[in-house]
């Protein structure tokens, strides 16, 4: 009676075990045409999240997980587009977010849209990014500060000379390495991504810069501070 | 007692999925950081190549229009570095060998023609007719990856494609970047992404060159208190908005400022100024206003009205005004002192103007105040005649040519003729030193759909 019972547990605990490690594992090898619903993760749900946020039905974390407002955007998008709102991200809704799943259909129309001539919008978006990573809740100033930092280290000798050099150091910037620096980007951060590009620099210089509320490399303190905008300090 | 036995094993179970599960949460922690630190490593390879490929297209351009030989020599040689570079910055992003073959066969071809041309060259024999036509086809092959190249950004940037991603399907990789972009539902994604088609111009002249002093400022230190008062007058003023001034630090350095912050009530759309006065002299070194613009309403040309008077007010005589480029709804505007009629590259300012409503929203005068003086500048040893004989005969609509004065390395300035002309839709900067008539520099002129011109 009793090894029967305990067999049964083990076996009701280990199927448990298994589907969870299915369910947990089985969002990421699949590719976008993934049905998503309350309850799923990962870089799909970002993708998802992203793109309602920009257009303005998502007003949540964009965490990679869908949750109850996600669901609520997702039958917000589907009620404008013409779908039926079951709040789950199926073929259809992907093809109305301008994803569709079946990429093959387009294989035919390649053209090689050759853009003419040079442009810095790939270095604008990128420096943006960090920009929203390490300074959103800076002012403007604090803003452009951080671009500012970012181009002076391309100039330095002591750094990589391109401004993706600068960023994808590792370790160089918190909000790179913990990936946070792919959150949707704010009008003002880009506003002072060009600022900084077209040569603003509040800082005179600056190479580093931290947040001295936050446990921070003694090392740091030895350089030479120009000043503090907000809750950085600048230094070179 | 016997009953309640069943329990042990319930209990080693649930224990045991505490553990696993806290297991598993490491893991995915790990996996996860693991995941973001390989995506980073592939963006910095992709954008290198991107701006190496940028780079190989301009020099390729600029290699079409170059005639003094020890000139060519060292731009072949810098574009076989970048195919060198863009070589190994393209094996490491994660695609098929497949997909990118005819990528790396370009790329390949391109160095090793380079580096025979940069012996060539070096050795004092310019390149023929020939040679000429190969460049030019690479140069057009160059730009079709350019803008592949672009395209692909725009989604990575986007957020509708990542690099992790072109791993798990990297059969269609770049292959899969046109037909992307022609979608059009991908055209409203981001209104905020869109192309900025904008001057890179490798100038001129507009980096920071790090000069050690500023030769511009003069007279003595001046006050937090002078600051502010300089601040406030120095803004531009709507009718019935009260400005308070505030110092809220000083910035060290090369060119020391007090940092003031102005607000203004009531505020439009969270305005808010922040200015660098110097501390010596007290200038305004530069201006930031954190509003955003509205719509766009003004032309180019009336907002660059708008900026040359802002400066005249502000005391700034005989600055010329000498390119511009237009981001979203703002347009900056640069200007450059003249001395004589020779223009003079270091001293610049520039001048952001708001296209919405005309408002003055950024100005960055570090450079002037940083180069500045009243100089003794040689006589030219040749006519303007005669410089433009130097160029090259491929160059059309060529115009007179003007002397202006121009930053070689930090601390050298030459006096040089300064030539526009035109090869195919390309336009040109050419620069011959007025005393020597030796090439000193060769801009490509970018235009793009707003308007960016050399004025």
């Amino acid at each position: 009676m009793y090894l029967r019972r305990a067999i049964k547990t083990f076996l009701i605990i280990g199927a448990l075990l298994v589907s969870g490690m299915v369910i947990w594992r089985g969002g990421e090898a699949l590719g976008q045409s993934t049905v998503l619903y309350w309850g799923s993760s990962g870089p799909e749900v970002t993708k998802v999240q992203a793109l309602l946020n920009r257009w303005g039905y998502y007003t949540g974390p964009v965490d990679g997980y869908y949750s109850g407002k996600t669901f609520k955007a997702v039958q917000d998008f589907q009620r404008k587009n013409g779908l039926a709102p079951d709040g789950v991200v199926g073929p259809n809704t992907w093809a109305s977010l301008g994803l569709p799943a079946v990429r093959q259909s387009a294989y035919g129309t390649y053209s090689s849209g050759a853009s003419r001539g040079a442009s810095d919008r790939d270095s604008v978006n990128l420096l943006a990014r960090v920009i929203e990573g390490e300074a959103a809740d800076e002012s403007y100033a604090g803003k452009v500060a951080v671009g500012a930092v970012i181009l002076n280290r391309t100039q330095s000798g002591a750094f990589p000379s391109s401004i993706a050099g600068v960023i994808f150091q590792p370790s160089a910037f918190e909000s790179v390495s913990n990936g946070q620096y792919t959150r949707p980007v704010s009008d003002e951060s880009l506003r002072a991504a060009q600022a900084a590009i077209s040569g603003f620099d509040p800082t005179n210089g600056a190479i580093f810069f931290w947040n001295p509320y936050k446990p921070v490399n003694a090392w740091i303190w030895s350089r030479q501070v120009l000043t503090q905008i907000g809750r950085h300090i600048f230094a070179r | 007692m016997r009953k309640y036995r069943w329990i042990f094993p319930i209990a080693v179970g649930i224990l045991l999925l505490a553990g696993v599960g806290f297991w598993g949460y490491g893991q995915m922690v790990s996996r996860q950081a693991a995941e973001t630190a390989l995506n980073n490593k592939y963006n910095l390879a992709f954008y290198n190549l991107l701006n190496n490929v940028q780079n190989m297209e301009v020099m390729l351009s600029k290699s079409l229009v170059g005639e003094e030989t020890h000139q060519d020599s060292q731009l072949f040689m810098r574009l076989w570095q970048e195919s060198l570079a863009a070589q190994s910055n393209l094996g490491q992003i994660p695609v098929t060998e497949a997909s990118v073959a005819r990528t790396i066969k370009f790329l390949n071809q391109l160095g090793a023609y380079s580096q025979s041309l940069a012996a060539q060259t070096a050795g004092g024999s310019s390149k023929n007719d020939d040679q000429w036509q190969t460049l030019n086809k690479l140069y057009k092959q160059a730009q079709t990856l350019n803008g592949e190249l672009r395209n692909v950004e725009s989604s990575l940037s986007s957020g509708t494609l990542t690099l992790s991603e072109l791993k798990r399907d990297s059969r269609y990789v770049l292959r899969r970047a046109g037909p992307q972009l022609a979608n059009s539902n991908f055209q409203v994604i981001d209104r905020n992404m869109q192309q900025y088609p904008t001057l890179i111009y490798d100038g001129p002249f507009s980096d920071h060159i790090a000069r050690k002093t500023p030769v511009g400022l003069e007279g003595s230190q001046v006050s937090s208190d002078q600051a502010r008062d300089i601040s406030l007058k120095f803004i531009e003023r709507r009718p019935n908005t009260t400005y308070i001034a505030n110092v809220a630090g000083t910035v060290n350095g090369r060119l020391p400022v007090y940092r003031v912050d102005i607000s203004p009530r009531p505020a439009q759309n969270g305005e808010k100024i922040t200015m660098g006065v110097s501390s010596r002299g007290g200038k305004v070194v530069w201006m930031l206003n954190s509003r955003s613009p509205g719509t766009a309403a003004l032309k180019v040309r009336e907002a660059g009205d708008i900026a040359g008077r802002f400066l005249e007010d502000r005391g700034f005589k005989d600055m010329e005004s000498t390119y511009y480029e237009v981001r979203d709804a703002v347009a900056v505007f640069n200007y450059a002192a003249t001395q004589g009629k020779i223009i003079l590259y270091p001293d610049q300012i520039k001048v952001t103007v708001s296209l919405d409503n005309g408002q003055v929203v950024g100005y960055d005068a570090a450079n002037y105040w940083m180069a500045h003086r009243a100089r003794t500048l040689p006589q030219p040893r040749l006519t303007a005649a005669e410089a433009r004989a130097k160029l090259s005969p491929r160059l059309e609509d060529v115009t007179p040519g003007r002397l202006a004065l121009i930053p070689k390395t930090v601390d050298n300035e030459v006096l040089a003729y300064e030539f526009q002309g035109r090869l195919d839709k390309d336009v040109f900067l050419v620069y011959i030193d007025a005393l020597t008539g030796e090439e000193v520099k060769l801009l490509k002129v970018i235009k793009t759909n707003n308007g960016v011109l050399t004025m």
